[in-house]
């Protein structure tokens, strides 16, 4: 117990009060595509996560509240910092992969965020990825990424109890 | 015999680009068009088979009187209630069960007992709290008594969230009985603790705003579908319960306003002259009038007064009753005159909302009735109030709770305004469903939610154009349809996966589509209609809302439902290939010359390319050619035409004219990728730089769900197709929608583009300077 509380203790966090949404639950998925793209041996990826969520986990970190705009400099390196730290992946050969942040923009409920990893390799075989998207923040938190190459396709799915997903071995 | 020929060989193929894919021979189980009759109940004399109630129909009937004082310094209710309650079932009765909801908050309850453990990594003080205080907290119904009307004890028993009353002897048919219940209970902190009603407390000036929701014992429902609903209170299936009049006094302290579900009876009690005084303009009004102004509110949250006032409502023919308390309350209103009926719009809010409340909430109200009541049956209720306190969102019967707030200095994002404004059309809503057309939220989530989110979204889009919708566009559904972590729309609502999505989303969305694209909007408004007025204050089932829209429009969607409603598929449709098909003329001097022209444009063997310099044997021997070395089977011979003679004659005189048919003849092959079958919106585009646009009903794919083809007459080459280029249907690739095809640019190219496009970026800089111009032209306008 004690343990627990001392653990916990390092990331307890001040409060924010979160309205109870009764009337329209909050999305707790977020989808994404990711391209594998020959020429760069890189993946393209543009994901899709709900604003209110975000804004609410962000303006927790921030301690003030945050708007996503979707043109401000200020709020984009918030969201650089935050993304960058949801994503580890690492190669085969245990090489971790830094994502390159791309942009962001606002489209209605939605956030979209791009991403590109270069994976310096002419395939994905044997690579990890952890995408820990809300998911610390959110019990019932889905991340759906649909992986592409050519005409290949396959969706992975990461949740709090498991977060790394291996990628497609394709070539 | 010339029918065969016709079929056999007029008609030859060329092939522009066709994918052969695996055929899969679909099986029976597979139709998407079987009947779903052998889904739903069979229809019986309470509900018909038109999807109407029967001519036997009956429901339960329950009328309430209840004393109920609200203790502020503890922060609990003390209540004593006579129920009476009626049986129009056609079995008798030997015993009630009665709802007690406040037993969620019990430390032993299912809802407390059945979640799950945090996540440790990364825990909020605000779960830490909750988790707390649900140790301690002794929530839930006390029941202090239960007796007959004469005051006799009755014999009850306590299981969960439910309260059994053992009568002495059964409630006959068509017999009815009053019985006395006394209850107490601690109210939750609404602020701590997730709730649908509670109390928000505030610091700065010690006062508390209540939300009384799900507060006294009520009947539980017993119906004809599920005898009495035994499903207990965990937490998401709100409820369903029997219409019945009230007569409730609610003893707050004296200092308090109290906004709540009926018409006040006693205004001359417990409002001030100057109150009924403005509440008489506001009834002369078009816009909201204060009762309360910001101003009154403010001084009167200074000090606290000891003494009582009883503030007493009557309400007739709804489903439940709640109420709110404070002393912090505004309250503006404004008599709203819609569909024919006068509706008190109300709102009651602490200054912490202003300006956004005074400015929004009341309008809101009276839009929402505009809209529904166009949609469904004029608003039947004489009060629609929307109160802010702690709770987001929550309906009850003419009364509704809102959430959002401005920030501490006034100002506001767009997101909260827009978030208030809906939640508001929402929740007010809410009161033509479930609260009048009194579907089971604790069996199903989306019939409820799921029809009023559609409303809701009709009403945001007559709010304002480009109104920030979240839920309705067909397209924000994509995501969802595709994700594989989802339960079809006809789940149980405590086992529904992804919520917000299932039950409030895609049936929107849904309704949305077979009102747009499948049924059309008039034949749709008709058929809703009917269904919201055949079950105005009745109880109905999925079966009667999917029965009532086949039987007024005449349209048979059962595929819809079972696509829709009864699975998880997606919609995915694909344009596989595209075939022109030519007509043979018959004249073997056309034909044989077409078919040279044809052979002539195939490419050289690579063989007989390499050797070309080789000087080949018969070169070198002439004496080695003969006949064959010369005999083309393309030439025209004596023989064909004799033969295209023979068969000219054999045609009619009808026949011989639809030889000389100048249209092109197209297969265009569909591929149904993602499952649900829906109608082929096709657009077309010719050479001659006209363009035409196809609706091919759904049942287009009755034969073949899976693949079929569909013959075009053009009068031009086709250039370019497209499938649902209006992005109406929910279509999740739209890659496959093109022919020829098209490489359709990623999102993060089109973003990498964008950021990389000078000229959009310098018209966007220059629009921006326009909009920083605009406002201020506004404001001087204004002083103006």
């Amino acid at each position: 117990m004690r343990r627990f509380l001392k653990l916990a203790g390092i990331a307890l966090v001040f409060v924010v009060s979160a309205p109870p949404q009764a009337w329209g639950h909050p999305h707790h998925v977020s989808v994404g595509m990711a391209d594998w793209i020959e020429e760069t041996q890189s993946i393209e990826m543009a994901l899709n996560v709900s604003v209110i969520d975000l804004e609410e986990v962000l303006s927790k970190r921030q301690k003030r509240a945050l708007e996503l705009d979707g043109k401000s400099k200020e709020i984009e390196k918030v969201l650089q910092k935050y993304f960058l730290s949801c994503f580890r992946i690492e190669r085969a050969d245990k090489v971790a992969i830094v994502p390159k942040w791309i942009g962001y923009e606002i489209e209605d409920d939605a956030a979209w965020i791009y991403l590109e990893i270069p994976f310096g390799r002419p395939s994905m075989k044997g690579c990890k990825i952890y995408h820990g998207v809300l998911i610390q923040e959110f019990e019932e938190q889905v991340n759906l990424l649909h992986v592409k190459r050519g005409k290949q396709r396959k969706t992975l799915k990461f949740r709090k109890r498991d977060p790394w997903q291996k990628l497609p071995a394709w070539h | 015999m010339v029918y065969r020929i016709l079929s056999t060989c007029l008609l030859s193929w060329l092939s522009l680009s066709v994918a052969q894919a695996q055929e899969i021979a679909p099986r029976y189980e597979d139709d998407p068009f079987r009947q779903l009759e052998e889904l739903l109940p069979t229809p019986n004399d309470v509900r018909a088979a038109s999807g109407a109630p029967g001519h036997r129909y009956w429901q339960q009937r329950a009328d309430y009187d209840i004393k109920v004082r609200l203790l502020e310094d503890r922060h609990a209710l003390v209540g004593e209630e006579t129920i009476t309650y009626y049986n129009r079932s056609p079995m008798p009765l030997s015993y009630l069960w009665v709802q007690l909801d406040q037993n969620r908050f019990r430390p032993d309850s299912i809802d407390r007992n059945s979640r799950v453990a945090p996540n440790f990594d990364q825990f909020y003080y605000k779960q830490l709290g909750e988790l707390l205080i649900r140790e301690d907290f002794q929530g839930g119904h006390q029941i202090t008594r239960v007796a007959d009307a004469e005051g006799a004890d009755l014999d009850h028993a306590i299981i969960g969230t439910m309260l059994r009353i053992d009568l002495p002897q059964a409630l006959a048919p068509g017999g009815k009985t009053s019985f006395q219940i006394g209850w107490t209970y601690q109210i939750v902190d609404a602020k701590r603790i997730r709730t649908r009603g509670g109390y928000e407390y505030f610091e700065e000036d010690k006062n508390t705003i209540y939300e009384i929701a799900q507060w006294f014992p009520r009947m539980v429902a017993y119906t004809d579908v599920n005898g009495w609903q035994n499903k207990q209170f965990i937490r998401r299936g709100e409820f369903t319960l029997e219409f019945g009049d009230y007569r409730v006094a609610i003893t707050a302290p004296e200092d308090h306003i109290v906004a709540s579900t009926g018409v006040l009876q006693n205004p001359e009690e417990v409002l001030t002259e100057e109150q009924r005084e403005r509440l008489k303009k506001a009834a002369e009004a078009t816009v909201p009038q204060f009762i309360v102004t910001p101003e009154e509110a403010k001084e009167n949250e200074k000090e606290k007064a000891t003494g009582e006032k009883t503030w007493v409502f009557e309400a007739e023919n709804v489903r439940d009753f709640a109420w709110a308390s404070s002393r912090k309350f505004i309250w503006d209103a404004v008599k709203h005159r819609t569909h024919g009926n006068d509706v008190w719009a109300m709102s009651y809010f602490p200054n912490e909302g202003e300006p956004l409340w005074s400015k929004y909430s009341t309008h809101a109200i009276m839009h929402t009735l505009d809209v529904y009541s166009k949609f469904t049956f004029p608003y039947p209720y004489p009060v629609a109030i929307s109160v802010n306190g702690p709770v987001g969102g929550m309906e009850y019967p003419m009364i509704c709770f809102n959430g959002p707030r401005p920030e501490k200095d006034g100002t506001y994002t767009k997101r909260t305004k827009y978030g208030l404004i809906t939640v508001i059309i929402h929740e007010v809503g809410h009161n033509y469903f479930p609260m009048i057309v009194n579907s089971d939220e604790r069996q199903w989530t989306w019939i409820d939610e799921g029809i009023n989110s559609f409303l809701q979204f009709l009403a945001e889009r007559e709010w304002e154009p480009d109104y920030p919708s979240r839920r309705g566009p067909a397209r924000n559904m994509v995501p969802y349809m595709v994700s594989t972590d989802q339960v079809p729309i006809m789940t149980n609502s405590e086992s529904i996966l992804q919520f917000g999505h299932n039950a409030y989303g895609k049936p929107a969305t849904a309704l949305n589509i077979l009102r747009e694209t499948i049924m059309g909007r008039e034949l749709f408004d008709f058929a809703f209609k009917e269904f919201s007025r055949r079950w105005m204050f009745k109880r109905p089932e999925p079966g009667d809302f999917f029965r009532t829209m086949e039987d007024a429009s005449s349209v048979d969607l059962d595929w819809f439902w079972r696509g829709w409603f009864y699975t998880t598929n997606h919609v995915d449709l694909a344009i596989e290939g595209v075939r022109l098909l030519d007509l043979d003329t018959l004249d073997p001097d056309i034909e044989k010359a077409e078919d040279k022209a044809a052979r002539d444009l195939e490419p050289e063997d690579i063989t007989e390319e390499r050797n070309s310099d080789l000087k080949k044997r018969t070169e070198r021997f002439p004496e080695l050619v003969d006949f064959y070395n010369h005999y083309d089977p393309l030439d025209v011979t004596v023989k064909d035409r004799e033969e295209a003679k023979r068969l000219l004659e054999a045609l009619n005189d009808d026949e011989r004219a639809l030889l000389k048919t100048q249209r092109l003849f197209y297969a265009i092959d569909f591929r149904n990728v993602g499952g649900l079958v829906m109608p082929i919106l096709l657009k077309i585009k010719y050479e001659n730089g006209s363009e035409e646009f196809l609706r091919l009903p759904a049942e287009i794919w009755r034969s073949n769900s899976q693949k079929i083809s569909k013959l075009i007459l053009a009068k031009d080459r086709i250039k370019s197709l497209q499938l649902d280029p209006q992005w109406e249907t929910a279509d999740a690739d739209v890659e496959n929608n093109h022919w020829p095809s098209r490489p359709v640019k990623s999102r993060f190219r089109l973003f990498k583009d964008k950021i990389k496009n000078p000229m959009r970026e310098a018209r966007e800089e220059k629009d921006k300077a326009k909009e920083e111009e605009e406002p201020e032209k506004e404001a001087s306008k204004e002083d103006a």
